[in-house]
């Protein structure tokens, strides 16, 4: 049973792919962005802060491009 | 025979090798759609060229381009082509952009990335210096200004290095 849940496991990475650089226009538009409205995030930002004493820790740097 | 010393015999296979480092590849040729018909890159055999892949989603490609037509402008008078490659999948994307800028070289179209593929980009924008000779040069990816002075005086050395 566990052999074939292995293999099962196995298929799924092919799920796995690398996005061409020329195929990022869908990640590039705004709405893609992992903070869509700066507003929006900063007050989030310092709810999050005033209840749990800790900041940041969220998003990544980069853009759509792949170039940086 | 005295064996070599590691660090001699490294040094004479440094040497042998030597030439193979100064080969540059063929760059792939390509045939694509622009505005005046097909662009054929066997036609631009004996000039410098810069190539560069863009599209109108990239915001560093879109940042390119006032430098790009600069340096047509300034390098007007001598063997030297600049073909941007747009890679929009939706042509008039491609258009609206191109229609806001006093672009002075060539746009080719290839929304299916095939040239894109060939040249094995990995990032946006990508640009590749393709010598007299029909070879590869050079690869930059990415678009910075601070870079801007150093491909400038790249493009001015191959120029006068023909």
């Amino acid at each position: 049973m566990y052999k074939i849940i292995s293999l099962l496991s196995l298929l799924l990475l092919s799920a796995c792919t690398t996005v061409q650089p020329w195929d990022k226009d869908l990640l590039a538009k705004p709405s893609m962005a992992l903070v869509p409205s700066e507003i929006d995030n900063a007050l989030d930002e310092h709810i999050y802060f005033s209840k749990e004493a800790s900041m940041g820790g969220q998003g990544v740097g980069g853009g759509g491009c792949g170039c940086n | 025979m005295k064996p070599l010393k590691p660090i001699k015999l490294l040094l004479l296979i440094l040497v042998i090798n030597f030439p193979a480092y100064a080969d540059y590849p063929p760059a792939p040729k390509f045939q694509l759609p622009t505005e005046d018909g097909i662009l054929n890159s066997t036609q631009l055999k004996g000039k410098l060229v810069y190539i560069d892949f863009w599209a109108s989603w990239c915001r560093p490609c879109k940042e390119s381009f006032p430098w790009m037509i600069a340096m047509k402008e300034k390098f007007k008078n001598q063997p030297f082509e600049i073909i941007a490659i747009n890679l929009d999948k939706d042509k008039a994307l491609a258009d609206k952009f191109i229609a806001s800028q006093n672009i002075n070289f060539p746009i080719a179209f290839d929304p299916q990335a095939t040239v894109a593929e060939q040249y094995n980009i990995e990032g946006m924008p990508s640009s590749y210096l393709i010598d007299q000779q029909g070879n590869l040069r050079i690869r930059y990816t990415g678009f910075w200004n601070k870079s801007k002075n150093e491909k400038e005086q790249t493009i001015s050395q191959l120029l006068k290095k023909h």
